[in-house]
């Protein structure tokens, strides 16, 4: 997973990473803003920001 | 919409038909794939699941075959393949991965949405949803779904983390032992006491849980729609899901024999 600042997050939310799948932004259980390292290597050359990001396991958040 | 019934590769079918419609919208030519839907649809409309000439009688409302292996063409709904979120057509967000056994997510930010609206477009009493899966896992995940809150859900989880098949068709959960997730699962609702799980065609488990109100947010695969926000997703490879109508025993086992042969014919049967 990427960590994203709220900035980083509305310069990616609602845009696709490629020809057809939208970039996906999600909470984990620390609080964090994280997308999946599939979306940013995946990305267009216009989000190669993204692979600068700081890397993290996810955590999620469990809904049973 | 546009109907051919001669193509390029020397493929001919003298019937209009949901495979016909398919392949001319996606242009899908792999003789394969097309000799494989064609045999499905047969089988389904053999057991009257589906039927092209009386559309208003089909048991399936959306049906994604998830064929040609990548994500331009697996969004497709085989029985309505405009490409609009009217005729439910996928869109896909955050990691999800597409080839020719299916399309996986990455279990933390990928998912589809069907565009499908259980308030919208099925009866409280009368839903199916189903999911071919091809992994086994334990994992909070689930494959299909949209939820009000967790008295009323309309979702599969095929094995959860504490290896159950938790299942739901307009009303509250109920959970099933499950040590394998791959294969075809169903959950079907004829009956506002009567909710259904089948697992390769056979009657898994019943439950006389009450429906309740249809739910109003947009079902989505590879995770479920809590309220408007997607939860719970999954990392298992989805190979062919449904929404429509709810099943009769015969109609699911029907329903599955037709889909295992189809899978088979792709050559990624599980």
């Amino acid at each position: 997973m990427r960590i994203l600042t709220q900035k980083q997050v509305r310069e990616i939310i609602g845009k696709k990473y490629d020809d057809h799948q939208y970039f996906h932004v999600v909470i984990d259980a620390d609080a964090d803003l994280v997308i999946g390292e599939e979306e940013v290597q995946s990305s267009v050359d216009r989000f190669n920001w993204l692979k600068e990001l700081p890397k993290k396991d996810y955590k999620p958040v469990v809904f049973y | 919409m546009s109907k051919r019934f001669t193509y390029w590769n020397g493929f001919s079918s003298s019937l209009a038909s949901y495979t016909t419609d398919f392949i001319t919208e996606t242009g899908i030519s792999d003789v394969t794939i097309i000799n494989a839907l064609t045999a499905f649809e047969a089988s389904l409309t053999s057991a009257g699941i589906i039927d092209y000439a009386f559309p208003a009688s089909n048991k399936i409302r959306a049906l994604y075959v998830i064929v040609g292996g990548t994500a331009a063409l697996h969004k497709y709904n085989f029985l309505d393949p405009r490409d609009l979120d009217a005729a439910f057509r996928l869109t896909f967000f955050g990691g999800m991965s597409h080839s020719s056994t299916g399309m996986v997510g990455n279990g933390t930010t990928g998912y589809a949405n069907t565009h499908l609206t259980p308030s919208t477009w099925l009866s409280q009493n009368d839903t199916h949803i189903s999911v071919y899966v091809r992994d086994n896992t334990a994992a909070p995940e689930v494959e299909i779904g949209a939820i009000v809150d967790f008295s009323n859900l309309l979702n599969i989880s095929t094995r959860f983390s504490d290896s159950k098949m938790y299942y739901s068709a307009n009303g509250p959960f109920t959970g099933v032992a499950n040590s394998d997730s791959r294969g075809m699962f169903t959950a079907s609702r004829l009956a506002s006491g009567s909710n259904q799980a089948y697992k390769n065609g056979v009657l898994f488990d019943s439950s006389s849980q009450i429906s309740k109100t249809l739910i109003g947010f947009d079902i989505l695969l590879s995770a479920r729609n809590i309220s408007g926000t997607p939860r719970s997703n999954s990392s298992k490879e989805i190979s062919l899901a449904s929404v429509g109508s709810g099943m009769t025993a015969t109609e699911a086992s029907d329903y599955y024999n037709a889909v295992q042969t189809l899978q088979t014919s792709l050559s990624r049967q599980v």
